[in-house]
């Protein structure tokens, strides 16, 4: 074992030296995407129906923080940014890093770079929860007197997660969670919700049908700051956690054996991520409606660049989706303005040719 | 010390291990051998903590395995399992790192030094940066078990460690089939237990201290290599004539015996 001594008393200028390789490949990739944010956030802000000079945006964005500029901003504008716009852009970029976030983690559990958060069955629980409070709750909530704009999201978000506890509970044998067992419950129960919506659509009349379609296609258009609030606190558990459960994940892709083996708490693991998944991918769903390909294409492009380690893969993934997202809304609100298409539909527009071109271009790189 | 205590392990209602005991003492190589369905990788599992025996006991260090913390079993236990999924394009130093993560979660230099020096130690210098689906199925199988070595490190240096090779050499060529043994020849001089499980009986013979022979569940014979690779213990155990080419003394070298056709293989339910 000469050598290993030799090794582990290397000089410290080659310790110097390795140290460069020690950071994750693509490391890169965080700060060149937070700048990205940054930038997409203040086209988002200064792009639409009245258009308002970058320069006036950062004015705004600074003066906003609290800090007096010699340059000063219309109280249009101001008011434009502050109440419809700002809203929206950072709804989205929240809701994009939620939904990238609950991709990582679906698709670490499962081992599949092609799984998707709606596997456990959090977004067709929560659709069936909103179309059920839009075609019969409307009614039974106006005569409670409850014509809160949150009924609506906090029936999907509790929809939601009836919906995946019931997945986790039918996947659950003798203390274990059966990662398959989860994928055919998910199946199964997706397939219930999507005829339970079918039912409800059958009996709704032409302005709630109107309404879960739109639902059903997402939107931002309902982004306020309070939504905003919530929607950061579901996040919260992924950001603290991340870099804790980021090493595990990695183990976790070589198997759940191999992972315990190296001794990774596999099924806190696994109880965790989906629990943080729901949580994020809850509020999203509730907040925005059915949002596609987000979750798939951000962290495909990721691995894509920077390989699938979690300690670069899910800040990056996060980062891209809420990149990705205010991009989507940028296109439904200009592309046909004024008329505004649904952007769960842009994102499936552009996300899945762009999937597809992914998949063709691998399969051609990678002869079987 | 891994004491395997009366062990019975069942899967689908039969036992795949039957009443097994034996003690793996460090430094010494324990080569396992038997037929497809012995029981060897059953053992194997047991021994790691994967399979937990419905009768008796897996004592390791005086305690009962299964009550061992995950974590601090995964500091002194190092697996290498015959097929490791990789679905994801990790590189190669990227896995072996991973055998760092029972004793440091996010690596430094210091694990970094070990993990290159595990490489090396498999033959893959300047592999590190390579992805693993570049990899040939036999460079694949030595990067897992230099992920093996990285996770041994400390159990070698305090001779607390155990490692199980679950048919190492299956997808290696003739040269890399004997550097592994020789590496597991290393690991285990520096105190480890190790236990190896081969069909090649003469690389069992070649680098064994000890020898397993397992048939049904049971533990046939165990021993010295001279006492226990013995043709006829052989052929009772991996049910084929073999013939002893070389004389005694010294370590044996067998050929399967010609014109003696196998023994029809048995059938299982």
């Amino acid at each position: 074992m000469k050598s290993a001594a030799l090794a582990l008393t290397t000089p410290a200028p080659a310790i110097i030296h390795r140290r460069h390789r020690l950071r994750p490949r693509g490391w890169w990739l965080v700060p060149v995407l937070s700048v990205a944010l940054l930038a997409v956030l203040v086209a988002a802000l200064s792009i639409g129906a009245m258009p308002i000079a970058p320069a006036a945006v950062v004015t705004a964005l600074v003066n906003a923080v609290g800090i007096e500029t010699a340059w000063a901003v219309s109280e249009r504008e101001a008011l434009v940014i502050a109440h419809i716009r700002a809203p929206r852009a950072i709804m989205g970029a929240l809701a994009g890093a939620a939904l990238a976030i609950g991709g990582v983690l679906m698709q670490a559990l499962f081992r599949n770079p092609l799984a998707d958060p709606a596997l456990v069955g959090v977004s067709s629980g929560a659709a069936v929860a909103a179309a059920t409070v839009t075609v019969i709750g409307s009614t039974f909530f106006a005569d409670l007197g409850w014509s809160s704009p949150f009924v609506l999201p906090a029936a999907a978000f509790v929809g939601g997660w009836l919906t995946v506890l019931l997945t986790l509970r039918l996947a659950r044998t003798a203390g274990h969670t059966r990662i398959e067992q989860v994928l055919l419950a998910g199946i199964a129960i997706n397939a219930l919700a999507g005829a339970a919506i079918g039912l409800l659509m059958l009996i709704a009349d032409d302005a709630q049908l109107r309404e879960v379609a739109f639902w059903s296609f997402g939107s931002l258009g309902r982004a306020d700051w309070t939504s905003i609030a919530w929607l950061a606190v579901a996040l919260l558990p992924a950001l603290a956690l991340y870099r804790l459960v980021a090493p595990w994940l990695n183990a976790l892709l070589l198997g759940e054996g191999e992972a315990a083996l190296l001794g990774v708490p596999v099924e806190r693991i696994k109880r965790g991520a989906i629990i943080v998944t729901c949580l994020a991918v809850g509020a999203t769903v509730a907040f925005t409606g059915l949002i596609g390909f987000v979750g798939l294409v951000a962290p495909h492009i990721v691995r894509l660049l920077a390989g699938p380690d979690h300690r670069v893969l899910l800040p990056a993934a996060g980062l891209l989706g809420a990149v990705l997202l205010p991009l989507a809304d940028l296109f439904a609100r200009t592309v046909a303005a004024p008329v505004e298409l649904p952007i769960g539909l842009v994102t499936a527009l552009l996300g899945a040719p762009f999937f597809l071109f992914l998949l063709l271009r691998e399969r051609r790189e990678v002869p079987r | 010390m891994m004491v395997l205590d009366q062990v019975t392990y069942e899967r689908g209602g039969r036992a795949v291990v039957r009443d097994v005991c034996h003690a793996f003492t460090p430094g010494r190589v324990t080569a396992l051998l038997g037929a497809n369905g012995a029981g060897k990788s059953s053992l194997v599992r047991l021994l790691s903590g994967e399979a937990r025996p419905h009768a008796g006991r897996v004592r390791w260090r005086e305690r009962c395995l299964t009550t061992c913390p995950v974590a601090e079993l995964a500091r002194c236990r190092a697996v290498v399992s015959q097929f490791v999924p990789s679905p994801f394009a990790f590189r190669a130093i990227d896995l072996v790192l991973l055998g760092r993560l029972p004793h440091n979660r996010h690596p430094d230099a210091h694990d970094l030094a070990i993990a290159t020096r595990a490489l090396e130690q498999v033959g893959l210098v300047g592999f590190g940066e390579r992805s693993i689906d570049t990899l040939s199925g036999g460079e694949r199988q030595r990067v897992h078990v230099a992920r093996a070595l990285a996770q041994l490190h400390e159990a070698r240096r305090n001779g607390q460690g155990i490692l199980l090779l679950d048919e190492p050499t299956a997808h290696l060529d003739l040269v890399h089939q004997q550097r592994i043994l020789q590496i597991a020849r290393e690991v285990a001089a520096e105190g480890v237990a190790v236990l190896v499980v081969l069909h090649d009986v003469n690389l069992a013979a070649a680098y064994a201290d000890e020898v397993m022979l397992m048939r049904d569940g049971r533990l046939l014979a165990v021993g010295a290599v001279a006492m226990v690779m013995t043709c006829p213990l052989l052929r009772e155990a991996l049910l084929i004539d073999l013939t002893r080419v070389n004389p005694e003394g010294g370590r044996p070298v067998f050929v399967p015996t010609p014109d003696a056709l196998p023994p029809e293989p048995e059938t299982r339910p």
